[in-house]
């Protein structure tokens, strides 16, 4: 699976194309040409942006939720939550629901809460300050994210205690007759016939493919599934992404340890196999993805637990 | 044209290996006959002899490479496994033949890199074309409008288009000695190639300036340190059946063919690293390579090496093939994949 983005152009695309409307790569739309005709398109989009964005933001009183700071769970309790935010947000107790800080600040930053301290109506700014001592910045940011663009996305539950795995190394215990002959040896590929190139690649294979092993299991973030998903609070299925926030300043990308501590904590991926040996190579095992947070940008980075295959 | 061309292809690189092999017979239970050849194939069949192939290494030589001159070895070992890179090629050594079509001699077929060159001709032009289309349109929506004057850009283009370059230089004669063109090229090994040919498959001997190294030479020479981080990788994938060669072009250590360069596209580009020591690295590094990676549909997957510390290993007490193998066999490798998520589209 190449990402689209990083597509190359495809000339042949050009061939195909009759007349001269054919597109040039990396070349903006809108690019002064002089004419008028450009610039009367150009003029009438922008006004059309400045009226979308000189119209007050507001919301109906009718649909406004109310929320109420509480320091000592540092979370927002709504005692009457409504709307179909609530589906997918928040946590559902007996007398009330509990937001996190997050998603109280995504539902306040689109005008759907109004979160209260102590009787008062607090501004952005204020439930910011707030929210700020109980979640990471990376996180808020990661988390609007992807909530904008559509994905529903769960705090990841704390992890059940994980037995560790013992190590595994997959080796070919072909060494014993290469062993007992070996003082006439002066390659690996040792016996005197080989009736096939698989028997060599076999007597090849002594570096053995490594598997997860004796780990402390690293937990992801977020839940995160895709938008069109079914989504039950009360009965989440497993999630289409793991992910987990990192600050591209503070930490390095992860060691080894670190990269199976990640898979540790999440499941194999349950989609089936591919028939080419290239997408199953692809597909891999197991699945997380990193938000490298750089000063409020991110990058989202796949990381797959796979293992190549012999081929022929 | 295709099918030809696969075909071809499929009948020159058949074998994935410089190394010979003597298939059994189909056994057809049912036929005695049948049953007796393959016992007979399969008690008295003599050994294979091995096409051995002589290198030069040259300690003071800063690329490593090991040096293969005779011309029916390095054609060799390219049709068989794609080892080596032509010294004058962009990888098979195919510059004599190339020089002969250049001077109008027979060279026999057309090279990879020049149907690249053909193909990338081909392209400019279209470019051009494009380009010149492009101009016009602008050009005729600005007469419409009434301030500029019409002209035909592409008339005038067709006007100024330039001669084509001789395609003998002067230079070429001093490539002719008596009636034939004198060989030029040779085919650098890369350290890892050279020591999976001499250590591996017994096939590369390798001479320095005092003779013939031994195994112990070669693996301080071509295997020490980091080198063995990159073997280990290299050997672990050449293992499996992959067609390995260096991603230096892409900014990793190596490349993974399923076949190899003319069949299709490397698949991966792999990064060898050696995992018991913390090597620090950042986002902007790994960020940098996948980034390049993706950009020539290739998936970038970390090869992580766990074993001794490279750097600690005693090297001189390398001296059987059975202290290579004892030394691989502390090694493992584990793949990662390392890509780009973009989330707006995997929204489905």
């Amino acid at each position: 699976m190449s990402d689209s983005e990083d597509e190359v152009q495809d000339w042949l695309a050009l061939t195909r194309v009759q007349d001269a409307a054919v597109l040039k790569r990396g070349e903006k739309d809108f690019a002064p040409d002089g004419t008028n005709i450009q610039q009367s398109i150009l003029d009438r989009s922008r006004n059309a942006m400045y009226d979308a964005l000189n119209h007050p933001r507001a919301t109906s009183a009718k649909n406004l939720v109310y929320g109420e700071w509480d320091s000592e769970r540092q979370q927002v309790r709504v005692d009457k939550p409504k709307g179909t935010h609530f589906f997918t947000m928040g946590k559902a107790e007996r007398t009330a629901t509990f937001l996190d800080p997050e998603e109280a600040v995504y539902l306040a930053q689109r005008g759907t809460l109004q979160v209260m301290y102590r009787g008062n109506a607090l501004s952005i700014e204020g439930i910011c300050a707030f929210c700020m001592s109980a979640c990471r910045q990376e996180n808020m940011l990661v988390y609007s994210y992807l909530k904008k663009l559509g994905y529903i996305v769960r705090r990841a539950p704390a992890l059940e205690q994980c037995v560790p795995e013992p190590i595994q190394h997959l080796r070919q215990s072909q060494g014993f007759w290469f062993w007992l002959t070996q003082p006439w040896h002066e390659q690996l590929a040792w016996r005197s016939v080989y009736r096939s190139y698989s028997q060599v690649y076999r007597d090849l294979s002594i570096v053995s493919t490594a598997r997860q092993t004796h780990v402390e299991p690293i937990a992801a973030h977020y839940h995160v599934y895709k938008p069109g998903t079914q989504f039950k609070k009360s009965k989440p299925l497993p999630p289409d992404f793991y992910v987990r926030v990192v600050d591209a300043r503070r930490q390095n990308i992860p060691t080894l340890t670190e990269t199976r501590g990640l898979f540790a904590s999440v499941p194999e991926t349950n989609e089936a196999p591919k028939r080419s040996p290239i997408t199953r190579i692809k597909q891999g095992k197991k699945q997380v993805v990193l938000a490298v947070v750089d000063a409020g940008i991110v990058s989202f980075v796949r990381l797959v637990e796979t293992e190549f295959e012999r081929l022929n | 044209m295709k099918g030809s061309w696969n075909k071809k292809i499929n009948e020159v690189y058949v074998d994935p290996l410089p190394f010979e092999v003597q298939p059994l017979p189909t056994l057809i239970l049912h036929n005695p006959v049948s049953v007796l050849y393959f016992l007979y194939k399969l008690c008295f069949s003599p050994a294979p002899r091995q096409v051995k192939i002589a290198g030069t290494f040259d300690p003071n030589d800063p690329s490593m490479a090991v040096r293969v001159t005779d011309e029916s070895t390095m054609l060799r070992l390219w049709e068989m496994g794609f080892f080596g890179k032509g010294s004058l090629s962009r990888s098979e050594p195919s510059w004599y033949g190339r020089t002969c079509r250049r001077l109008g001699l027979d060279g026999g077929e057309m090279s990879l890199e020049e149907l690249t060159e053909l193909r990338r001709q081909k392209r400019r032009i279209l470019k051009r074309e494009r380009d010149l289309a492009e101009r016009q349109e602008l050009h005729n929506k600005l007469v419409a409008e009434g301030r500029a004057e019409p002209v035909n850009l592409i008339e005038l283009a067709a006007l100024a288009e330039e001669d084509a370059q001789p395609p003998i230089r002067d230079e070429d004669r001093e490539l002719v000695k008596g009636d034939t063109i004198i060989k030029l090229e040779h085919l650098q090994l890369m350290p890892c190639e050279a020591l999976f040919l001499q250590l591996g498959l017994g096939v590369l001997d390798i001479s320095d300036n005092d003779g013939v190294m031994s195994i112990m030479k070669s693996v301080e020479s071509l295997a020490k340190g980091k080198l063995l981080t990159e073997y280990i990788a290299y050997h672990y994938y050449r293992s499996l059946g992959w067609c390995v060669r260096s991603g230096v072009k892409f900014g990793t250590d190596f490349i993974l063919y399923r076949r190899g360069p003319p069949f299709q596209h490397a698949e991966f580009a792999v990064m060898a690293v050696y995992a018991n020591r913390h090597e620090i690295h950042d986002w902007w590094w790994s960020q940098g390579v996948a980034r390049v990676v993706g950009s020539v549909k290739k998936t970038l997957a970390f090869a992580y090496v766990e074993g001794p510390d490279p750097d600690l290993v005693d090297y001189s007490e390398i001296k059987t093939i059975s202290d290579w193998r004892a030394l691989l066999a502390q090694y493992s490798v584990q793949s990662v994949i390392y890509s780009r998520w973009t989330p707006n589209r995997t929204r489905d």
